[in-house]
């Protein structure tokens, strides 16, 4: 265990240089970072004191190593729109985009994952259409677009829930729903095939030879075994998850982090995006060392090679 | 049927008097075959042909020009409000739906499609060498695509956009660089698959050279499996590039797409909502069919998957 948790840990510093790489790069895209973030306007003047005081008339690897370190010790720099430094912004709207994140997510697993199990055990019954019937329109329909109808429904004709803002549980309840359709049909088609997988292994074919109650089988082998290929999705589609975010955040007006990079990028508060694409990127890759983590804890088979 | 004559034990002739003879057909045929066998392919893929049509319909012969003006008929319902001049209705400016639709469908597909030509051909290359050479080129291309796929592909996207400006370009190359990652895991797992395999130890053995043993012998490999990866990033980057136009990110007016069409008419929802409806339910109709025709590709590609059946 200890060594796989070393190697995964070595893995995910790699990667998480190379998104600081690519972020820091991010505002160097275009030429000089000091004009794009004062704009065709600014004066000489201004432009070449904004280089001597943001270090920017350094050489590029320190000034990668200053943007590094500091936002380890989550030093992001001071943002040009609010004129105070980033990283309480950002971490003002964090709860907001986390209660929006684990709220989609716990639907999506407390529907997809019953639903996929039971599309599993019912093959080829109604269930199982309905459940393949909900993946195919999950996947197909535009998650603004969706956000768009339930509003007009249930915010418009039927005036049961608030249509935006944040504060009371029903203000969740359409922006979740919303958000859950992105990890919501690759749970049901990821479960169902992973318990139509094991349905016929034969170890479960063992247990119901011996006599093990079925709702037994299910939870203790089925269930257990089929639980790696569900977590996967966890890791593949963080950062779906949280890319899904901006746009649901802004659709419902929810004061999170993804509505934050919206506004900065239409007010060209570029440390901000820079910061804001580094925290969510960043969240991503710890979310999948997570899931590596959880990973060798239900498969022994794992860590051991 | 002739080889089993020629047997002189008796044998079991039931499966030959049931006449079962073996014909032999080419891999593409069976796999054409078992792409064709299935209704939802064969929708999915009429579907999609209608798309491509309707990107490819003379714009003269629109019934309204698409940026037309006309605020005497604005926020006009279509036919089920009995309108036969605009059948899909007009938007808040009075420009016609139908016709508008019909004219974003060309860039929407473009935008879509040359992303994903771009990220193919990056993809594939990349993907073949890490899988091919191994070793020191396989741990940094693998790096970077653990790198891409960490982020998150709306985040990314609108950075760069942020920092380029929203032109067709600016956009085309963003959502190539949003896809192209898993197109190199696809052709890095099936090259690693394949490059063991006798035919490439004997086209080497005879010094065949490695450009040729990767473009003639690796690549048909790697291409049928990537072809279904293909069509899924296809409906994907429609979808990715209707949330950019949507959050106002996309190409600039006049032109415009899908996506932008529904940006229009979000803040009319309450009285006008088709104009968001109509695009909607196109690109919907679009990620359905594209889908379709990829789950039937990968089945068809799938080995397993039609001797099943056969």
């Amino acid at each position: 265990m200890g060594e796989y948790f070393l190697r995964r840990l070595v893995r995910i510093a790699l990667v998480w240089l190379g998104i600081s790489l690519i972020t820091f790069f991010l505002l160097r895209l275009t030429g000089d970072p000091a004009r794009n973030v004062l704009g065709e306007l600014a004066t000489q003047e201004a432009v070449e004191q904004y280089r001597r005081q943001e270090g920017l008339d350094r050489p590029l690897p320190e000034q990668y190593l200053k943007f590094v370190s500091g936002a380890i010790v989550g030093d992001f720099g001071r943002s040009l729109r609010y004129q105070q430094p980033i990283l309480p912004i950002i971490l003002e709207r964090l709860p907001a985009t986390l209660e929006l994140a684990a709220a989609s997510l716990f639907i999506s697993f407390a529907v997809g994952v019953p639903l996929g199990i039971i599309a599993a055990l019912k093959k080829d019954k109604a269930i199982d259409f309905f459940a393949r019937g909900l993946v195919l329109l999950a996947q197909g329909i535009p998650n603004f677009f969706l956000a768009i109808l339930l509003i007009l429904l249930f915010g418009v004709t039927l005036r049961w829930l608030p249509t935006g803002g944040r504060g009371t549980l029903q203000h969740l309840i359409l922006p979740a729903l919303v958000l859950s359709f992105i990890l919501l049909p690759l749970t049901v088609r990821v479960t169902r095939a992973a318990i139509l997988d094991v349905m016929n292994q034969n170890y479960v074919r063992m247990a119901r030879a011996k006599g093990m109650r079925e709702n037994s089988i299910l939870l203790n082998h089925m269930v257990r075994n089929a639980s790696l290929p569900i977590l996967t999705i966890l890791g593949v589609q963080a950062a779906s998850l949280l890319g899904g975010s901006i746009v649901t955040e802004t659709v419902f007006s929810w004061p999170g982090v993804g509505r934050l990079i919206v506004s900065a990028i239409i007010a060209r508060d570029f440390p901000l995006v820079q910061a804001s694409v580094l925290i969510i990127a960043s969240a991503v890759v710890v979310v999948n060392f997570i899931v590596d983590i959880l990973y060798g804890v239900l498969d022994p088979r794992i860590t051991a090679g | 049927m002739a080889f089993s004559t020629r047997v002189s034990q008796p044998v079991d002739m039931t499966q030959a008097s049931r006449g079962s003879t073996f014909q032999y057909k080419s891999l593409w045929r069976r796999r054409l075959g078992a792409f064709w066998s299935s209704w939802a392919n064969r929708l999915g893929f009429v579907v999609a042909l209608l798309v491509v049509a309707l990107a490819l319909f003379p714009q003269e012969l629109l019934p309204f020009d698409p940026t037309g003006i006309n605020l005497a008929a604005a926020k006009q319902p279509g036919f089920w409000a009995g309108n036969t001049e605009h059948v899909l209705g007009t938007d808040f400016l009075g420009r016609d739906l139908l016709s508008r639709t019909i004219h974003a469908t060309r860039l929407t597909l473009i935008i879509s499609i040359t992303a994903v030509t771009i990220a193919a051909f990056l993809g594939l290359a990349l993907g073949m060498a890490a899988g091919f050479f191994g070793g020191f080129a396989d741990e940094v291309i693998s790096w970077m695509v653990d790198v891409q796929l960490a982020f998150p592909v709306i985040a990314l996207a609108l950075a760069i956009i942020a920092m380029v400006g929203g032109n067709i370009y600016g956009l085309i190359l963003v959502l190539a660089v949003t896809s192209w990652a898993s197109m190199a895991r696809v052709a890095r797992a099936q090259t690693l698959g394949a490059k063991n395999e006798l035919y490439v130890d004997a086209a080497e053995s005879i010094g065949v050279p490695t450009r040729r043993i990767l473009i003639r012998h690796l690549l048909p490999n790697v291409l049928s499996p990537l072809l279904a990866v293909i069509t899924y990033q296809i409906s994907l980057l429609v979808l990715t590039e209707s949330a950019l136009s949507f959050l106002g990110l996309g190409v600039a007016p006049p032109q415009v797409t899908w996506g932008g069409m529904i940006g229009d008419g979000r803040n009319y929802i309450y009285d006008a909502w088709w104009t968001a409806a109509v695009p909607g339910i196109m690109i919907a109709i679009l990620v359905f069919a594209f889908n379709f025709v990829g789950d039937g590709l990968r089945d068809a590609f799938d080995p397993t998957a039609w001797t099943k059946k056969a």
